[in-house]
């Protein structure tokens, strides 16, 4: 598919050959990758051609320039709340996405580009990454960073700064700007090279954990593993560790 | 009581469960997992008993985790059977009315990482390592992993973590808030004993008051 606002490859990655890192970059250095309607169904477009693609394993989703991540939602968009709703499907969509979404964080995040980035599973940030003025993120924060009034505090109307936001765990890891995308490269090839079924039901399982107790949780554990139990990679895996080798997984 | 894949000895208000399969890194079969459910519940039942240390011997290994050679022989529903066994042992930690400390003698991978997951404080020795490696092998963490490091660690380093099924040092463990402290191997026991007396002597199971004593000691 052809993509105006934001460009769509597949990568191969440090471990592999196969191109299995689906790697979605927003386009639109000029306004700081602001979410436009159009950006925002053409990342829909992306996502649901990633889904259907078996070889893709894992998202990054990045963005052009080093300036700006992403600075929310368009201020030129004509009806902004319904590009608000838009943008909240669309977040609503990664973090729900049955493939781990990584975020690889440069520059300066706003308002929903804040959301954007606490929706993927996990962030990896260059050193000049900037956070500011969250729109929604406050729910999506608190489970990120694990206490609910360090998000109070971090949001307060203030900028966080890389290195802040990495000691408070906002971003999993801050890197110079010229590593940001081999590190992320890096984490990408470890997901992908995992056992897909695996991964894609640990995220379900991840993602219950702070709706539900830890007896609940277990029975979707327990359901999970079930469903692991049944496939060829389970067998293929614990096969390659007797045989003191790296794992083949199919999918199946 | 006696038991044959773990120790578990008394002394004075302390109770030290040990993990006693050194041939097999201590992976927990269902024998050693029933045997430590047991444990609990004769620690619950022991008055005088005012915190439990869960460790094992030497520095090699805390647990690789699961019997895979056990668990591979297993049919649907043993399959089934083993991962409530585990959940239902590792939430009585979690429910026992005293503070459990985990001790990382050494390599804590898949579901040793989630019993230390369960306690409410832990420490590690600098050799020692963590994982759940349980995506490189098709499986997911099945003992409460996927609920409990969340919670400690929030969303996205656990997320992280399970999904690569990657494997840290003690440092990096302590970085993320996977572990409260790292101790010199060579005064691990003797630093472990002292953090269990302090804690006996002030029992509690408030976690911030916890990593305070295992901080100070």
């Amino acid at each position: 598919m052809e993509f105006k606002t934001i460009t769509y490859a597949k990568e191969s990655s440090f471990l592999s050959p196969e191109e299995n890192v689906a790697v979605i970059k927003l386009s639109r250095p000029e306004v700081s990758n602001a979410l436009s309607k159009d950006m925002l169904s053409e990342i829909d477009a992306a996502l649901e051609e990633i889904r259907r693609d078996e070889q893709a394993r894992v998202v990054v989703l990045s963005a052009e320039g080093e300036k700006a991540f992403c600075a929310g939602v368009d201020p030129e968009e004509p009806n902004r709340q319904e590009a608000e709703r838009c943008a909240e499907q669309i977040l609503k969509k990664v973090e729900e996405f049955d493939k781990p979404v990584i975020a690889a964080v440069t520059g300066e995040v706003s308002g929903f580009g804040v959301g954007l980035a606490l929706a993927c599973d996990m962030r990896v940030a260059a050193e000049n990454a900037k956070f500011q003025n969250p729109a929604e993120a406050a729910r999506r924060l608190a489970k990120i960073v694990g206490r609910p009034n360090v998000a109070d505090v971090l949001f307060s109307g203030r900028a966080v700064e890389a290195k802040e936001a990495e000691s408070v765990g906002l971003v999993n890891k801050v890197v110079p700007t010229d590593e940001l995308l081999t590190t992320v490269n890096w984490t990408a090839g470890k997901i992908a090279s995992s056992a897909p079924l695996a991964v894609r039901l640990s995220k379900k399982c991840v993602n219950k954990s702070f709706e539900v107790s830890i007896a609940e949780g277990n029975r979707l554990e327990l359901d999970a593993i079930l469903q692991c139990a049944r496939t060829e990679d389970l067998r293929e895996g614990i096969k390659a560790v007797f045989e003191k080798r790296s794992p083949q997984f199919k999918g199946k | 009581m006696s038991y044959k894949n773990i120790s578990c000895t008394k002394e004075q208000n302390k109770a030290i469960i040990k993990l006693n399969r050194p041939e097999a890194l201590n992976a927990l079969n269902r024998e050693t997992l029933s045997e430590l459910g047991s444990a609990l519940d004769e620690i619950w039942n022991a008055p005088e008993v005012k915190v439990v240390v869960i460790t094992a011997e030497g520095q090699k290994a805390f647990s690789v985790g699961a019997d895979l050679k056990e668990a591979s022989s297993l049919d649907e529903a043993g399959v089934k059977e083993l991962i409530e066994l585990g959940q239902s042992v590792y939430r009585k930690i979690d429910d026992l009315p005293k503070p459990v400390l985990v001790a990382i003698n050494g390599i804590a991978l898949g579901g040793g990482v989630e019993m230390s997951l369960a306690a409410d404080v832990r420490v590690a020795s600098e050799t020692a390592k963590v994982g759940s490696p349980e995506v490189n092998i098709g499986l997911i963490p099945g003992w409460g992993g996927t609920q409990r490091l969340p919670r400690i660690l929030g969303k996205g380093k656990a997320a992280e973590l399970i999904f690569t099924g990657g494997i840290i040092d003690a440092k990096e463990a302590e970085r993320i808030g996977m572990v409260d402290r790292v101790l010199s191997p060579d005064e691990f026991t003797s630093t472990v004993n002292r953090m269990a007396s302090a804690i006996a002597a002030k029992p509690s199971t408030n976690r911030a008051e916890l990593i305070q004593v295992v901080k100070s000691v």
